[in-house]
């Protein structure tokens, strides 16, 4: 799995609906839609919304347990603003994945998985970058 | 505002996070993990409460981020989390803001802004940073 052959595709459309959700969950002030605003820094996050339901990519790829699994880290960076009525097409990857002993001495496993998004005409627009962390089995 | 101050401090309160906020979250973003709105699940994997979706306090720390310096001029923002936060936190945020030394594109100019939250009890649950680039009349900091 790489950049050019990524583990998922999958396509978003930035409604003003979704838009209004997410600032609402995450107390930002939204503006109205014929501005056609810039998304709060984190929205990108909401791509999730567009995979089948329960997609994990840890999990599914690497076997990671969810009940010992952690978010670790995570970056968006912008290449351009991202606006309500936007369509974006996205590829999720694994850009590294790596060990480490815990300090209770178990295991710790690290992937970290990024997610180019492009827009309609193949623009690259934004990434985002999100570390998942499974925790090691001696708890 | 002074923008030949090197720094600024500004500080915003969210929460106390409800199980409700968290749904909410959940719902928005489309991350239905259990682990954080379902107690067996929790506790079936050593937990004793469900805990708040780390993504729920990026999300409030962009939202703060955002009003410091305009939502249109982040052109980056990165988490790391600290500590879990559970039902009832209160999440305390604040904001230490680095201007670079030289002016881009004219009055443009890029900022750091250097973001922690803490619970009620002054546990780190997370830091962060976002990047900016923002015209030298256009910062909105309005309170401290």
């Amino acid at each position: 799995m790489t950049k050019d052959n990524p583990a998922y595709k999958f396509s978003m459309q930035v409604d003003y609906g979704k838009y209004l959700e997410f600032a609402a969950a995450t107390g930002f002030k939204p503006k109205p839609e014929k501005e056609m605003p810039v998304v709060p820094p984190t929205f990108l996050a909401t791509a999730e919304a567009w995979l089948p339901p329960g997609t994990w990519p840890a999990g599914e790829i690497l076997g990671f347990d969810l009940k010992r699994s952690l978010h670790g880290e995570q970056e968006f960076i912008f290449h351009k603003p991202i606006r309500v009525g936007d369509r974006l097409n996205g590829r999720i990857w694994l850009e590294s994945t790596f060990s480490k002993t815990g300090s209770r001495g178990g295991e710790m496993r690290f992937s970290i998985w990024v997610t180019d998004f492009h827009d309609e005409n193949g623009n690259s627009v934004a990434q985002s970058k999100m570390t998942i962390v499974e925790t090691g089995s001696e708890k | 505002m002074n923008l030949n101050e090197s720094q600024v401090i500004a500080t915003r309160e969210f929460g106390p996070i409800s199980r409700t906020d968290i749904v909410r979250y959940q719902a928005a973003s489309g991350d239905f993990n259990p682990i954080h709105h379902d107690i067996e699940f929790a506790k079936s994997a050593g937990f004793d409460d469900v805990f708040v979706v780390g993504m729920l306090i990026a999300g409030y720390l962009a939202t703060f981020a955002s009003d410091l310096v305009g939502v249109e001029s982040i052109n980056k923002f990165k988490i790391r989390f600290q500590a879990q936060t559970w039902p009832g936190d209160q999440i305390l945020c604040s904001a230490k803001i680095i201007f670079a030394d030289q002016h881009i594109n004219g009055n443009e100019r890029l900022v750091t802004l250097e973001l922690i939250a803490k619970n009620q009890n002054g546990v780190l649950a997370a830091t962060a940073q976002a990047d900016a680039r923002i015209s030298s009349d256009s910062l909105l900091l309005s309170s401290k």
